[in-house]
């Protein structure tokens, strides 16, 4: 690899994060680099950890992650429940509900946020504590949908 | 009119759902062979993926769901009616997946910018999907004298509970909307990303349908629900802005100005 090539590369790591490829191969022709060469230099390059996206899953990421997840999928799975469970005249509870799920999710997923890494759990404890947070959330997304139920307008 | 393309025993082929169906099938392919293409195939990305169908699902139904509230309160029915028979929209389509994918990205931690991948598969799966449209929704458009319009007969017209313009020649909107899907993809997938930065391409093509479509309502024969605009304007008006807001902090930003490489050893 001569000089020419490692300026490539360093340009390449450098901008992938932001510029497109197509953008960055213009870019190198123009100032005379080889095509040959900047194409070696993207099989190179490609997909490595110099601009890998994906962090290397540590300790909290995967909880942390499965917090948020839970905070979108199931906020928009309870919802859907929520609507059905209730007929229109209980509609006077759906902002409740939607301010009782955006404190009680962004809650749990701070708290998590917050206690895992100061923790230091890892394995199969986060693996643990981020299945019993489903249930939990469930729990208090299924009492929030029966109460407006039981109390259509409420 | 064709709202129904086939039935098939019990089954039946609606027109709509099928060209949705064939328009998202596209959009993936598409996609999936570019995330191929640059070797970015993996579990995040799949999980990405799936949000955006999940968001753009839900989005489509709820974000002009405020224009039948009425109507459903009158006749009595559950709130889950506007989720199951509500009006679908492509922008709350486009919006809900938008806001899935960036959330379940920040659930990743997943930081490069996938929206190019989007940018093509987008315009082809909404030009298809679009197909549906005309071939089994009515209003086709306001009426025009224009020598392209395009009348349907009474018992097409009857069979939908709102249809002015009905009685004479309409606007073709859902065929302008095509055509300009067919443009945006003809031009991503010649030219390939149209700005430099990565997941400028698709905000560009979004902001692009967005001033269109925007423009394509005031024929496309909608109820008007407020100020004289119909229910898509009114959620295009946030939409438009925030996407503009963007490009003017990127032109501030300086981004779109490349560091120059260093130049090749002679």
């Amino acid at each position: 690899m001569g000089p020419d090539s490692s300026d490539i590369d360093a340009y390449i790591r450098a901008n992938r994060g932001t510029y497109t490829d197509e953008a960055m191969r213009d870019a190198l022709i123009a100032v005379g680099h080889d095509a040959s060469a900047i194409e070696a230099a993207f099989g190179r390059l490609g997909f490595q950890p110099g601009w890998n996206p994906i962090p290397d899953p540590g300790p909290a990421t995967g909880l942390v992650a499965e917090a948020w997840i839970l905070f979108i999928v199931g906020g928009l799975t309870a919802l859907t429940g929520f609507l059905a469970a209730s007929g229109f005249n209980s509609s006077g509870s759906l902002p409740l509900f939607l301010v009782a799920y955006l404190g009680i999710g962004l809650a749990i997923v701070l708290l998590v946020r917050w206690a895992v890494p100061k923790l230091g759990i890892r394995g199969a404890w986060a693996a643990v504590i981020g299945v019993a947070l489903v249930p939990i959330f469930g729990t208090l997304m299924v009492g929030t949908c029966a109460a407006a139920f039981m109390n259509p307008g409420g | 009119m064709y709202p129904v393309l086939a039935r098939l025993g019990p089954i039946t082929v609606g027109t709509h759902d099928l060209f949705t169906i064939l328009g998202l099938l596209a959009g993936f392919a598409l996609y999936y062979r570019a995330l191929r293409r640059d070797r970015i195939l993996g579990g995040p990305i799949a999980l990405i993926s799936v949000a955006a169908i999940l968001g753009g699902a839900l989005g489509a139904r709820l974000i002009t769901s405020w224009e039948v509230l009425d109507d459903v309160q009158t006749a009595g029915l559950p709130l889950t009616y506007v989720l199951t028979h509500g009006p679908k929209s492509i922008i709350g389509g486009l919006a809900g997946g938008y806001l899935a994918i960036v959330l379940s990205k920040r659930a990743l931690g997943y930081t490069l910018s996938t929206g190019d991948y989007y940018a093509a598969a987008i315009p082809l799966a909404l030009a298809i999907g679009r197909v549906g449209c005309f071939l089994s929704e009515l209003p086709l458009g306001t009426p025009t004298t224009l020598p392209w319009g395009m009348t349907v007969s009474p018992e097409a017209a009857a069979a939908f509970v709102r249809c002015p313009g009905c009685g004479g020649p309409m606007h073709p909107s859902m065929l302008y909307e095509i055509g300009f899907h067919l443009g945006a993809f003809a031009l991503i997938t010649t030219r390939g990303p149209l700005l430099p930065v990565r997941g400028d391409t698709l905000k560009a093509y979004l902001l692009a349908y967005g001033v269109f479509r925007f423009g394509i309502e005031f024929i496309r024969g909608n109820e008007v629900q407020w100020l004289g605009l119909t229910g898509p304007q009114l959620v295009l008006i946030p939409l438009v802005a925030w996407l503009v807001l963007h490009f003017v902090r990127q032109l501030r930003s300086g981004v779109y100005r490349m560091p120059q490489p260093q130049p090749a050893i002679a």
